[in-house]
């Protein structure tokens, strides 16, 4: 009996449903730091230089990715882009249906390593290319927190 | 070598309350829900009554709480329940002034290892309480107090804690 029991009411299915508390602080580093700072205060989208490896890199740090040596020449990008990869989500992310699709898309800039992931807006799936010019549309500066989400999205730029 | 001679930017608490850096709070959603399966369902079940639940091996004669569908030392299922007294003994305990979250506590917890009065030595982790942490043994009596019945939900924190008795 005991392995396989039946239950006739189903109040009597027990089960334990708790949290397990998982808070987090996330500081953004030297690098970050710089790049949030000047988004957040100047509205500018900063790229390092590798004088090693001659290339621009976004997002911005301190040392270069590639070959380790220090970047200290940095500049901001400007706030147009162009879109390098991008998808469309039909569901969020507790997989219930959106009721517009939301378009996310890798934005690069031309001459520069990397580049941002971030929503598209303003423009219908079905308009969105790969090399499509998009702009970076900023929250008001009083309401900017040195975040990502700083940027509200790229949109199309004519 | 000092803080201050180590690469990095040490960071105090006043210094995010001033702003010198920009950071965000976030949390993991984390929720489960644990089916504790019929033995412990049982157990738990019980304990929303008031009661400690055990179980019997059949086989080998031994009595344990928190019951379990079969005998861990030989294996035989476990058909045979009853009721333990909500005393025992302290099996082991630790005093913690240290929470779960790293924050400091003057007033320690005491969490220990409960032997139930009737069962073998297997035995449930719990909290003492109404006891000056000098004064916690091993071997200790200790009995159960339970929530009001009305706000018991049939978890492990229906016992409040336990406390010494004569």
């Amino acid at each position: 009996m005991p392995l396989i029991e039946k239950l006739e009411k189903n109040t009597e299915l027990k089960s334990v449903y708790m949290e397990i508390p998982l808070n987090h602080r996330y500081t953004l580093g030297v690098g970050g730091e710089k790049f949030f700072r000047s988004l957040k205060d100047d509205g500018e989208i900063l790229a390092s230089y590798c004088p090693e490896c001659e290339k621009w890199f976004l997002p911005p740090a301190i040392f270069c990715e590639q070959c380790f040596a220090r970047m200290e020449e940095w500049k901001d990008v400007g706030l147009s882009g162009v879109v390098v990869s991008f998808t469309v989500a039909h569901y969020d992310l507790e997989g219930k249906k959106l009721a517009i699709p939301q378009v996310y898309a890798l934005i690069g800039w031309p001459g520069v390593e990397g580049g941002l992931i971030h929503k598209l807006g303003d423009v219908k799936p079905e308009e969105v290319f790969i090399g499509m010019k998009v702009k970076a549309r900023l929250a008001q500066k009083k309401d900017r927190k040195g975040l990502i989400t700083d940027i509200l999205y790229f949109a199309p730029e004519k | 070598m000092k803080r201050e001679d180590l690469e990095g930017t040490p960071l105090k608490e006043s210094d995010f309350e001033k702003g010198k850096v920009l950071f965000y709070d976030d949390r993991l959603r984390t929720a489960y829900n644990w089916d504790a399966g019929v033995a412990m369902g049982r157990f738990l079940a019980g304990l929303k009554e008031g009661k400690i639940l055990g179980v019997r091996c059949n086989k080998c004669q031994r009595v344990v709480t928190p019951p379990r569908v079969f005998c861990e030392e030989c294996y035989s299922p476990i058909e045979e329940w009853l009721e333990l007294k909500d005393s025992g003994v302290v099996d082991s305990f630790s005093i913690c002034y240290v929470r779960w979250d790293a924050s400091r506590i003057k007033e320690p917890e005491i969490p220990a290892i409960i032997l139930f009065d009737g069962a073998d030595r297997a035995g449930i982790m719990h909290k003492l309480g109404e006891v000056d942490p000098k004064d916690v043994k091993i071997g200790m009596r200790v009995q159960a107090v339970w929530k009001p019945a009305k706000e018991r939900t049939g978890s492990i924190l229906d016992i409040k804690y336990f406390k010494p008795v004569k």
